[in-house]
């Protein structure tokens, strides 16, 4: 019997993958006698002929620029269809040269559609593909939600689709049939394969699927459409979203005459650019569908998984971060084609030193192939820690193994992830007690270990310094950070407590401002409250998920950093928990922690492996904002829906 | 789009106080330079060229059909190009999806 990875289906899947990449940037006009010219200082060529050289041609008479560090090829999506991957303009910059490369949004869409679902054609099928009406509906629907969204999002994709005129009918024509060719296929592909699909999740770290020049995942339109078929099909399930809609309508009146905008840099994708009735409405059912697709996709096939395959993949998804990762660090060209073929949500890290250190000896994150070293920190740890719990799960030691741990190890300590690293550590610790391996002087001396360890991280001249100080710093650094004429309603509340009115208030803030100092999050998540800025009902009940428009423009807040004067730049929360109220609001956070708790204490008794995972994820996002990528809140929201009950003996699956 | 939506986006905002010119009528006219409007280059559905040197005499044009840039219709080509072969892929993916299934029940 031939391998399956030889058999004549993959090879020719495999030869459209090649052409996929080759040809879109070898094309342009060869007859032209524009033949390209070294690259110097001297740009003068570059700059008459523009949209005339393919990327490919340029590198084939400029070898130099795939691995040479001082030359970043840039995409460029507002630009012809005629232009696609051709050279529309060199700039240097100190030593550096910037080569914009013209791509076009739609033809984004499809190129890197094809190619995803190519890549996630190889993934084994399953079952056959049932075309219902309520697939068909739930598809037409998701596709209208999206045309909706970009009309409301009209400030951020008019400079994305070029020439597209927003303001006609026929334009929405067009993304609608787009999107929906799009999606059915994705249906198809995704549904073909949904049984086997999640032993491939930690993959989602690699293929991270964010359209260039979109505010919209690739993933976002399948789990949505999940979601939507199982809302049309459930009658009691449309009775409870109810509740939702009309939570979904507050979130969306709350922006009534509001128009925020945000820039979304690297949490594109999971952030909504405008702040608005529409968007605001439009955008909240699109992620409460793709929160509750993942759900249910996930709740009812993880406890079903071969844990050897997944644990496997985990390693085997590993070494390719760090190898995509490191080959982008040095080249410019890998890194291009990174971002471009992969999705990225921000280029590849240019840092090729894997452990540099800055100035004052202290180890650098190093996110190569990530948007954010804590995030890819937490993969690492994760995946050390899946290892350790399923490690009896197989008892054949492939030659693999060893070398996919020691990847996975340089991966966690090159992103400096110490919060990742020590409750590793908790977690692997926990297990051993639990397992009954260590007995009572081990307990003692991995305790005092532990302690250590954390002493170590927090540093122990910050323990030196007082109670009064160390829970008013996070405070204090919300209000340095404001000006007296905008105070947000967060700080002026929280600034202003009466300790004896509000002692319980005082108190909860004070443990938490503690915290943040030790873990050096009082700046960070100051200026958080310096920018939140709710009132009473957003309070409660937030502004709606993934809506960061209103935080970054609501309150004006110094621009500079108060501690070394360098400009403050997007400065994320590095909080989940705060993400979560933020959007959800007190409620919402009251009814996550709660739900965590709950579950978490269920599974110490009855699932001690995936108790612990839940802990290790629990303990991270608390001080990440990790579920602002979807590599990390879907494999997040895949471990939390397993923590949920479910019935075992229901083998049939629903979605 | 109305009419003046689309002479907006190619002549320019119209200017404050602008008289519109009954122009047809009169087979004498001579559209007059304006100093202060910078020259408008218009192209015809053949690619054939004109500069306009005033507003009135671009709106003129607009409103006979020189409202083509050829870019922009290049672009509108791209657009209808991708949507026939979005519509026919998804005929024909329906049509395979039900072949293989008839076949494998």
């Amino acid at each position: 019997m031939t391998h399956p990875l030889y058999n004549k289906e993959t090879f020719l899947k495999i030869l459209v993958l090649l052409m996929l990449i080759i040809i879109p940037f070898s094309l342009s006009d060869y007859s032209d006698n524009v033949v390209p010219e070294k690259i110097t200082s001297d740009l003068k060529f570059y700059e008459i002929n523009t949209c005339s050289i393919s990327l490919n041609e340029f590198l084939l008479h400029n070898p130099n620029v795939i691995y040479q560090d001082h030359y970043k090829i840039r995409f460029n999506n507002y630009s012809s269809i005629n232009c696609f991957g051709q050279i529309t303009g060199i700039d240097q910059i100190g030593h550096v040269f910037y080569i914009s490369i013209g791509t076009s949004t739609i033809v984004n869409l499809f190129l890197q559609s094809i190619f995803w679902l190519i890549a996630i054609s190889f993934i084994k099928k399953d079952s056959d593909y049932i075309f219902s009406l309520s697939r068909l509906s739930s598809l037409v629907f998701v596709c209208l939600i999206i045309c909706v969204l970009i009309y409301s999002e009209q400030r951020y994709y008019s400079k994305q689709f070029f020439l597209m005129d927003l303001s006609l009918n026929k334009s929405y024509l067009y993304l609608f049939i787009y999107f929906l060719c799009i999606s059915f296929y994705s249906s198809y592909v995704f549904n073909t394969r949904s049984k086997n699909i999640i032993y491939y999740l930690p993959f989602a770290f690699i293929l991270i699927g964010l359209f260039s020049g979109m505010n919209i995942y690739f993933w976002t339109v399948s789990f949505a459409a999940i979601a939507t078929e199982r809302i049309i099909k459930n009658k009691s399930l449309r009775k409870y979203f109810t509740g939702v809609n009309l939570l979904i309508l507050f979130w969306a009146y709350q922006a009534v005459g509001e128009n925020f905008s945000v820039k979304t840099d690297k949490i594109r994708g999971l952030s909504l650019s405008s702040y608005n009735f529409l968007s605001v409405y439009v955008w909240s059912y699109l992620m409460v569908f793709t929160i509750i697709g993942i759900y249910f996709y996930s709740r009812e096939r993880f406890n079903f998984i071969d844990k050897k395959l997944l644990k496997q993949n985990f390693l085997t998804s590993g070494i390719f971060i760090i190898l995509l990762g490191y080959l982008g660090s040095s080249m410019p060209y890998i890194n291009f084609m990174n971002y471009y073929y992969f999705g990225q949500t921000k280029y590849g890290t240019d840092n090729q030193d894997i452990f540099s250190v800055n100035y004052w000896g202290e180890s650098d994150a190093w996110r190569g192939f990530s948007p954010s070293s804590e995030s890819i920190g937490e993969y690492f740890g994760l995946t050390l820690l899946i290892y350790y719990l399923y490690r009896n799960e197989s008892k054949n030691k492939s030659l693999f193994l060893l070398p996919a741990l020691i990847i996975s190890g340089i991966g966690l300590y090159a992103s400096n992830n110490k919060a990742a690293l020590i409750t590793l550590t908790l977690c692997i610790f926990l297990k051993l007690s639990k397992e009954g391996k260590l007995n009572n002087i081990y307990k003692l001396i991995g305790t005092v270990s532990l302690l250590s360890f954390l002493i170590y991280f927090i540093r122990i001249e910050n323990l030196l310094f007082s109670y009064e100080f160390t829970s008013k710093k996070m405070i204090d650094m919300g209000l340095s950070y404001g000006f007296d004429y905008d105070r947000s309603s967060a700080i002026n509340y929280l600034g202003n407590l009466d300790s004896e009115k509000n002692f319980l208030v005082q108190f909860f803030l004070s443990i938490f401002g503690t915290v943040a100092f030790y873990i050096n999050r009082s700046e960070l998540w100051g200026i958080f409250f310096g920018r939140f800025n709710p009132n009473f009902e957003e309070l409660f009940l937030g502004t709606g998920p993934y809506s960061l428009s209103n935080l970054y423009s609501d309150i004006d807040i110094s621009s500079i950093r108060v501690s070394t004067g360098t400009p403050l730049g997007f400065l994320l929360p590095h909080s989940s928990l705060l993400l979560v109220i933020l959007f959800f609001g007190l409620i919402g956070g009251f009814l996550v922690i709660s739900l965590i708790t709950f579950n978490l204490n269920r599974l110490r008794k009855s699932n001690y492996d995936l108790f612990l995972i839940g802990l290790f994820i629990t303990i991270n996002i608390i001080k990440s904002d990790s579920i602002l990528y979807f590599s990390s809140l879907i494999m997040y929201l895949v471990f939390i829906s397993a923590t949920v009950p479910f019935n075992k003996n229901s083998k049939k699956l629903t979605v | 789009m109305s009419d003046n939506n689309i002479v907006s986006k190619i002549c320019g905002a119209y200017p404050p106080g602008f008289t519109d010119t009954e122009i047809l009528s009169n087979p004498n006219f001579i559209f007059s330079n304006d100093p202060e409007y910078s020259a408008v280059q218009l192209f015809d559905s053949q690619e054939n060229t004109v500069f306009v040197n005033s507003f009135l005499e671009c709106q003129h044009y607009v409103k006979g059909g020189w409202d083509f840039l050829p870019i922009q219709r290049n672009e509108d080509d791209f657009f209808d190009i991708f949507m026939y072969i979005s519509i026919t892929s998804i005929i024909f993916g329906v049509f395979i999806i039900r072949k293989m299934k008839r076949r494998t029940s």
